[in-house]
């Protein structure tokens, strides 16, 4: 009842056939051929048994009409009751079945899901939003699954009502008509009920999630409400929201509920109709009184299934729909595969961009013609503005994207003829934007190596001077931290991350403003310890502040997705060109001359 | 009180809605228990007309149909009475059933509000340590649930209910003798549903923790997905993410093979079945007519979907109360910063902070390192206090402190000498203004974002704090200009804008304290000069409170606060601490990578 009827659409959305979906989800089905064909066995057995526990009321009845007595009915009785648990027991094992199948069916569509994600780009998530990806795994692979119970239904409806209509038009075609009759109604509010569902529940769900929108941010930002003293007028806005829903709610309801109530109205003619036709019948001698009451025991068995098919035409079509949107999901377009033949081998730490070329959006180019070596144990540090193409350096020697143009070689290897996996396992990346995952402080340390010591755990956190504020947590290093490392400062997240990157022991090191957060006396302290840790590895350091950046071999200067500058602190300050220029902007207020200078701001 | 007590009295807070539903109710479930009773007349008089012959004949001729008049009227009047009654049926069908629907939606809107409001007055202890996944569950799919358990549960509770009671009193009316056969079967119904409850209970327990699990092990994983890739985890959380389906399937499989094992239905059947015979046994006797035999067996019929409705309706109680138990739960956790009885206003403009013995540890815990301890400083009103340690040192607690976002466990903190424990909360928090280290917006405009203290700011306002904050300039760079939603259709801010439009918000509640956690490093030195010069003439007379790593604003400060591990190791002004303090001189130069000399010559 409750089906989505408004599906947000994506980018990577894209139309199948009904035979191409309906192909594969088969596929999905194949495994349970078995369980399926005894599902169909049960639909058919169930659609014919129906109709005789209400026949044997019928002969019973004429039995006892006729004076027989009771020893003649005892056969009826006794099929009645055999028939009406047959079908019980066929409708709890159909049950089992689909439950079964259905359950099986969603895992499998879930977990295909949920590997695809896996594989599919980081593009795809840079332009998702998680929320809807969520919806897709959860809800859709649920309606689609669903699907399978309401094909079952359907079937099985549509199976009772022709097994019911032909013993119908067996025993009685003139009553027949008459019952038969009432299907354009059924028709007509099936059909209104779908239209006007469709509409409420649209305007019902859209005020459902802004109630949700309002309140996850309202959780979120729940410490800036706090300072700000706002709560009550949080409140009175969540109580406008809150309202809407309601609203919606309601009118939504008008319009739901009002149909089985009409069905059951036109039942109620049904049963108005059948009694007074039949008994005009009765007296023209054209049937008895017992098929009077054949036929009203038939009634609901004709109604309802007709009722069902009619509406659950409109439930398989979202489920193709939600079909369509699983599957575009599952095949959305991924573009960094492994090769053909990977290779796979210990990397030295050699590093060759040449003529490197990306762009995330056709057309707006964030690196242009890069050209880069990096001997192994060298250490680079790259500068440049906001979007000089800094991170995007870091993100393709990942190669969580591809490049556009030239090449990227590890030792004089293009990196997309390495195994990917095994290259990234061999490349350490801390990123300014630090995820932690919920779980303990060690967890976190040891997610790249599961199977580290706790030597090898201190001995990292030694190095990113995390020893001091892991000891003051409630549980030290098994302290659990909430979702995203709630309870952590930003300084401390860093330390975290960073420790947890050089548990790997990678072969090549990139540190994206990697201890942005972290005081100034920190980093120079984790600095110290890095420069033994980094001796013989190839390390990339994307930095503002000038300790770091003086004590590379080398600064590369970036701008506008061009390397502008190569060289040492000292020449390329007496250059005088960009760097200079960033080094007055940036820099140059960590050094003691922007202290005396700034002071006079303050000294008014 | 408990969460079942919390539950019914937010039922019976809609007593209006529950008297029509009950009204309407009754009469539905009257209208369909006397059907079979005409029923039963129409066939006393076919039965009557045609006499004891009744062969059955299948014509394909068309015969005239001679009616006997007085019968037919006769028929005619019942099948009236049976579409009366079903008009009547149908028409308080669908009152009922609006309006139990309408009481689903009144308590769950009623619910989410209360959840909503308590939510935030919990402390801001409770909101570190809870998960907004978890919050979220709790406020969409459990309120949900409980919404389905009232409507339809509740109506089919009451339908149930009914129908047993006015079907039985019909067939003990026609019949007490077979009636016997239904009580006889009332132990077997009990044993039937108390199983069916027994085995579903923990089951709907499990499925629900199950989901909420695997939801946040998906969001984890589609957030955290650079992280998983950076470290080549994709078959470690893909095998997690199996192992998890697979327990979410089991559950739901073994819950589906109980809801279809419901047995009840059948002893339905097995007593209808038994009915019948009896009563054909009791016709031949002459102790019941063939009507009424028909009657009965109809009766018997209408309770085939009150013993369906049952078992769904449990089902569904199961759930609902298991989802109302998880609501009421988190709302009654006593986690809020206690509100003085009789609070004193804030008095004067200017903040002079005294912390006295002021210690803190979180959750409580006394046997940990404490976060905070023993801080003892005064800080004249209009000064500028730089706060400077090492991470985890308690910069950023102590000032959540000063909110009173946590309250210390020992020692107490008055601001112009009052306590402020003894303070209302929100005239506190009025007075203080606070730019956090990690700048939250929502996703509102940047002008509700700006005006978010203080809701009824003018445009001149917002606009001429933002230009103090340089934050106009590049707010009218987008398109829509202070309009622009935050965070939608790619408008992302870098954090050095972010903290800007903060600045903006922080400066026009016009605070008497300013508070500033400075984590960012992206604003580059000429933004940063002026939003110096922006705080620094604004708040002139006031205390500002800056945590931060800026050499030239810790240098600059009126009073420096050096932490480390909780503790106060030394306060005072630059000058001072460059020449008395150790720690603070190698700190120093390390900021600044002078020799230690250099600074002195400065000096």
């Amino acid at each position: 009842m409750m089906r989505r009827t408004t599906g947000t659409t994506e980018a990577y959305d894209r139309k199948y056939s009904d035979i191409v979906l309906l192909s594969r989800f088969f596929k999905y089905l194949t495994p349970y051929v078995l369980m399926l064909v005894g599902i169909v066995i049960g639909i058919l057995a169930s659609a014919v048994v129906t109709i005789f526990p209400p026949t044997m009321v019928q002969n019973a009845f004429d039995a006892l009409d006729a004076g027989e007595g009771w020893i003649a009915v005892l056969p009826f009785a006794l099929w009645y009751l055999l028939l009406s648990l047959f079908l019980w027991v066929i409708q709890v094992v159909l049950g089992i079945m689909v439950t079964i199948v259905t359950q099986k069916v969603i895992k499998q569509i879930q977990i295909e899901t949920y590997i695809s994600l896996q594989e599919h780009d980081m593009m795809f998530f840079d332009t998702n939003a998680t929320g809807r990806i969520m919806s897709r795994v959860t809800n859709d692979s649920q309606e689609l699954a669903d699907m399978l119970n309401i094909v079952t239904q359907f079937i099985s409806n549509l199976f009772m009502l022709v097994t019911v209509l032909v013993w119908m038009f067996i025993v009685n075609w003139r009553l027949t008509f008459i019952t038969l009759a009432m299907a354009p109604f059924v028709f007509v509010v099936a059909f209104l009920f779908r239209r006007i569902t469709r509409l409420t529940t649209g305007d019902w769900r859209a005020a459902i999630g802004e109630v949700n929108a309002s309140f996850q941010e309202s959780v979120s930002g729940i410490s800036v409400a706090k300072a700000f003293g706002r709560e009550a007028k949080s409140k009175e806005e969540f109580t406008v929201i809150n309202h809407a829903t309601f609203y919606y709610a309601k009118k939504r309801a008008f319009a739901v509920m009002g149909v089985w109530p009409l069905m059951d109205g036109i039942s109620v003619i049904g049963v108005f109709g059948i009694t007074l036709y039949g008994s005009a019948l009765i007296f023209g001698n054209l049937a008895s009184p017992s098929v009077i009451l054949l036929f009203l025991l038939l009634l609901n068995r004709f109604l309802y299934p007709l009722v069902r098919v009619a509406s659950q035409f409109s439930t398989i079509q979202s489920g193709f729909a939600a079909m369509e949107r699983i599957f575009s999901i599952v095949d959305a377009k991924k573009e960094i595969t492994n090769p053909e033949n990977p290779i796979t081998r210990e990397i030295e730490g050699t590093i060759a961009l040449e003529q490197v070329h990306h762009q995330y959006v056709p057309g707006e180019q964030v690196l242009k013609d890069i050209n880069l070596d990096i001997k192994t144990g060298e250490s680079i540090a790259v500068v440049g503005h906001t979007g000089a193409g800094k991170t995007t350096i870091a993100s393709l020697l990942m190669r969580f994207y591809d490049i556009y143009k030239g090449s990227i070689k590890i030792d004089g290897v293009d990196l997309r003829e390495y195994d990917m996996y095994n290259l990234r396992s061999q490349i350490g990346l801390v990123s300014q934007d630090v995820f932690l995952f919920s779980g303990t402080v060690l967890d976190n340390i040891r997610y790249g190596k599961l199977d580290a010591t706790i030597d090898e755990v201190n001995e990292v956190i030694n190095v990113v001077a995390a020893q001091e504020f892991i000891d003051a947590l409630p549980d030290g290093l098994n302290t659990e931290l909430g979702e995203r490392g709630k309870g952590l400062s930003a300084g401390q997240r860093q330390m975290i991350s960073f420790a947890r990157t050089l548990l790997t022991d990678p072969k090549i090191l990139i540190l994206d403003e990697a201890t942005a957060a972290v005081d100034a006396y920190t980093e120079w302290k984790i600095q110290e310890a890095l420069d033994k840790l980094l001796a013989n590895r190839t390390s990339i350091v994307i930095a503002h502040r000038l300790t770091t950046i003086k004590n590379s071999d080398r600064i590369i200067v970036l701008d506008q997705g061009q390397i502008v500058e190569e060289g040492d602190h000292d020449s390329l300050i007496e250059k005088g060109g960009l760097y200079s220029e960033l080094y007055e902007t940036y820099f140059k207020h960590q050094s003691a001359e922007w202290i005396s200078e700034i002071s006079d701001v303050f000294a008014d | 009180m408990g969460y079942k007590i919390w539950f019914v009295k937010h039922l019976l807070k809609e007593k209006l809605l529950l008297i029509i539903l009950i009204t309407f109710l009754v009469i539905f479930i009257g209208t369909v228990s006397i059907t079979p009773l005409f029923i039963g007349d129409i066939f006393e008089e076919l039965v009557k007309e045609t006499g004891q012959v009744t062969k059955y004949l299948l014509s394909n001729g068309f015969h005239t149909i001679q009616i006997n008049s007085s019968s037919f009227k006769a028929i005619l009047i019942t099948a009236l009475f049976i579409g009366v009654a079903g008009i009547i049926r149908a028409a308080a069908d669908f009152i009922q059933s609006y309006v139990d629907e309408v009481l689903a939606h009144k308590v769950t809107k009623n619910v989410t509000a209360e959840f909503y409001n308590d939510l935030l007055e919990k402390s801001q202890e409770f909101h570190d340590r809870v998960r907004i996944g978890d919050v979220m569950a709790r406020a969409t799919y459990d309120t949900r649930q409980m919404n389905i358990f009232i409507a339809p549960g509740i109506k089919f509770l009451f339908e149930a209910s009914f129908t047993l009671i006015f079907s039985v009193s019909l067939m003990l009316w026609i019949s007490p003798k077979l009636t016997l056969l239904l009580a006889a079967a009332l132990p077997f119904y009990i044993i039937a549903i108390y199983d069916y409850n027994r085995k579903l209970r923990p089951i709907s327990k499990a499925q629900m923790e199950q989901n909420g699990l695997l939801n946040s092990r998906l969001q984890e994983s589609i957030t955290g997905i650079r992280v998983i890739r950076g470290f080549v985890k994709e078959k470690e959380e893909i095998n997690q993410f199996d192992i998890e389906t697979d327990k979410l399937r089991d559950i739901n499989t073994k819950r589906g093979i109980i809801s279809a094992r419901y047995y009840a239905v059948a002893i339905t059947v097995l007593i209808i079945a038994l009915s019948f015979l009896w009563g054909s046994f009791e016709v031949t006797a002459g102790n019941l007519a063939l009507d009424e035999l028909i009657t009965y067996v109809f009766l018997m019929m209408t309770l085939m979907m009150p013993t369906w409705q049952v078992g769904w309706t449990l089902t569904q109680f199961q759930i609902g109360m298991a989802a109302a138990k998880r609501i009421f739960e988190m709302k009654e956790r006593e986690e809020y910063v206690p509100e003085s009885s009789s609070p004193i206003d804030w008095a004067g403009s200017q903040g002079t902070i005294l912390f006295k013995d002021v210690s803190f540890s979180y959750n409580g815990e006394s046997t940990r390192k404490k976060a905070l301890n023993n801080i003892n400083l005064e800080v004249p009103g209009g000064s500028t206090v730089a706060i400077i340690g090492n991470p985890g040192s308690g910069k950023s607690t102590l000032m959540k402190l000063l909110m009173r976002l946590y309250d210390p466990s020992d020692g107490t903190i008055n601001i112009n000498g009052t306590n402020i424990k003894e303070m209302a909360l929100s005239n506190l928090r009025e007075h203080i203004g606070v730019i956090e280290q990690e700048v939250f917006l929502f996703s509102k405009s940047i002008r509700d974002n700006i005006a978010f203290g203080k809701p009824d700011a003018t445009q001149e306002e917002i606009e001429h704090f933002a230009e103090l904050a340089q934050a106009h300039e590049f707010i009218m760079g987008f398109e829509n200009g202070y309009d622009t939603v935050v965070g939608e259709r790619g408008v992302t801010l870098s954090g050095g804008q972010k903290q800007r439009i903060a600045i903006a918000r922080a400066l026009l509640i016009d605070p008497s304290i300013l508070i500033l956690d400075d984590a960012s490093s992206a604003i580059d030195a000429e933004t940063e000069r002026k939003i110096q010069t922006a705080i620094a003439n604004v708040l002139k007379n006031r205390t500002t409170f800056i945590i931060t790593h800026r050499l030239a604003t810790i240098k600059n400060a009126d009073l420096i606060m050096v932490l480390r591990n909780g503790l106060l190791i030394d306060s005072g002004k630059h000058d001072e601490l460059i020449l008395r303090n150790i720690d603070y001189r190698r700190l120093f130069e390390r900021f600044s990578e002078l020799p230690p000399m250099q600074i002195k010559e400065e000096k």
